[in-house]
């Protein structure tokens, strides 16, 4: 049977923004811009707000190399700059949640592009490796002052991190910690974050005295995620291991506190015998991704 | 299924039966041919159910103009499977086999204007995934969209767009 929908030609007006819009939420990055050059109304459609409230760099539709230090190069780092110009010129103050392509190299450059055009962010998944100068972080930190949630990685962990976030952000409820929670990121989340509501350092090693220091003080806090974590402090010149009900007895909180069975949890035994609370890059992408926390889960 | 009718058959049969009845519908496809199919087919299509609901369930015979014959024995077929509760990936994979790119447009359209949210969100993918990772060109060719930038705006574009230019498939014409 032939179909006889002669006057169904697929002109500019036919396909309606709706119509266009659904089918652009199935597209990956690359192919979404792609679309905004097709015709001025599907560039109008690729701009659609609810396309744009996460901007996932790991969802690019490109071949992007899976191993860390991707597209460290020249000619790649200034595609990852373009990507970013052009998905914020369609995005830009829609964009509520970004989240870094796991295993491409950052630069200032790349940060500094996407943070000055997304004013009204909330929430941001760092990356894991890059090179961020000081100066990067504050421009960035500055640009997105009213950002809610972050999840920290390695190569932020450090104190032009943290002081940056202390100047500009004052609006952080949520922080994941994706390395090392030490005292002097405890000392720097209750000085900077003082209304944090949830926190969680899964599958790190995390210092007892910072965690007790946490617990004490962030009066707001109404959540902490402890999973797989190894408590520990160093006295004199040896570790020493701590368990969740040595915390209880040191601390009187009221959070709630997620935990795994620490005694039974696969995990957990075989991060003891591995790497003590130091996951490698290569286990690092899982822990990154997953959180018992669903809102810092991606 | 289908059995031609009269054309004097477009305006609407109302029915004197019982609503409650579980009378079947007709659906009048654009070129006046009538597909009989259970009631229960109209919870699927939200644009039927709502027209056999502000009509107290009088109207039995609902047409359809902006759908084909063609098109509307698929999306019948999709619908049942969906009340059946068989709508499974292999199922999805066999049906999108069946249907050309401007087969997989025209189902669209008839399930957008049917409002059927599942076979919406279906061919939604269906036609990302046969539109991903090809040329701007592939993609004005495969919806028939005439390029309205002007040569400055297109060039503009072309330069901002620089980065999507390389690793893209090559066109594939057979695909139709």
């Amino acid at each position: 049977m032939k179909n006889n929908k002669s006057d169904n030609n697929y002109s500019n007006d036919y396909l309606f923004y709706e119509i266009l819009v659904r089918i652009f939420t199935a597209l990956h990055v690359a192919d979404l811009a792609k679309a905004s050059m097709v015709c001025k109304a599907w560039n109008v459609a690729s701009r659609a707000p609810v396309l744009w409230k996460t901007l996932d760099l790991n969802e690019l539709g490109m071949d992007v190399p899976l191993r860390l230090y991707a597209w460290f190069g020249e000619h790649s780092s200034k595609k990852m700059t373009q990507i970013l110009k052009y998905a914020s010129s369609l995005g830009g103050e829609n964009i509520s949640c970004l989240i870094f392509n796991y295993y491409v190299y950052l630069t200032d450059e790349h940060l500094i592009s996407i943070a000055e055009r997304t004013p009204n962010l909330k929430r941001v998944v760092l990356p894991i490796t890059g090179n961020i100068s000081k100066i990067g972080i504050e421009i960035a930190m500055r640009s997105w002052g009213g950002i809610e949630s972050i999840t920290v990685t390695e190569m932020f962990n450090n104190a032009n991190f943290l002081n940056a976030v202390g100047k500009y952000c004052k609006n952080i409820v949520s922080l994941k910690f994706t390395c090392l929670f030490e005292q002097y990121h405890a000392e720097a989340i209750v000085n900077y974050t003082p209304n944090l509501r949830t926190l969680s350092i899964r599958h790190f090693l995390v210092s007892m005295r910072g965690l007790c220091h946490v617990l004490n003080s962030l009066e707001h806090l109404e959540v902490v995620n402890l999973c797989h974590c190894l408590i520990t402090d160093l006295l004199e010149g040896s570790f020493q291991d701590y368990s969740i009900e040595d915390l209880r007895e040191r601390v009187d909180f009221s959070c709630e506190l997620i935990i795994c069975k620490e005694n039974s949890c696969l995990r957990c035994t075989n991060r003891l015998r591995n790497d003590r609370g130091r996951p490698s890059y290569e286990n690092m992408e899982d822990i990154w991704r997953e959180d018992e926390i669903e809102s810092l889960a991606h | 299924m289908a059995e031609e009718v009269s054309s004097q058959m477009n305006s609407l049969s109302i029915s004197e039966t019982n609503p409650s009845s579980s009378a079947t519908i007709s659906l009048v496809s654009g070129d006046d041919i009538v597909f009989k199919v259970e009631p229960t087919i109209a919870k699927e299509m939200e644009t039927v159910q709502s027209f056999i609901d502000e009509t107290d369930g009088k109207i039995t015979t609902i047409p359809l103009p902006n759908i084909s014959s063609h098109d509307l024995p698929y999306v019948i077929e999709y619908c049942e499977k969906s009340i059946a509760g068989k709508i499974t990936k292999e199922f999805e994979a066999e049906f999108v086999k069946k249907l050309n790119n401007e087969e997989v447009k025209e189902l669209f359209l008839a399930a957008n204007y049917l409002n059927i949210k599942k076979l919406l969100d279906f061919l939604s993918q269906v036609i990302a995934d046969r539109i991903a990772n090809k040329s701007v060109e592939y993609v004005r060719r495969y919806f028939g969209i005439e390029n309205d930038f002007t040569p400055e705006e297109e060039a503009k574009l072309r330069e901002e767009l620089a980065w999507t230019f390389t690793g893209v498939d090559p066109d594939d014409e057979d695909e139709n």
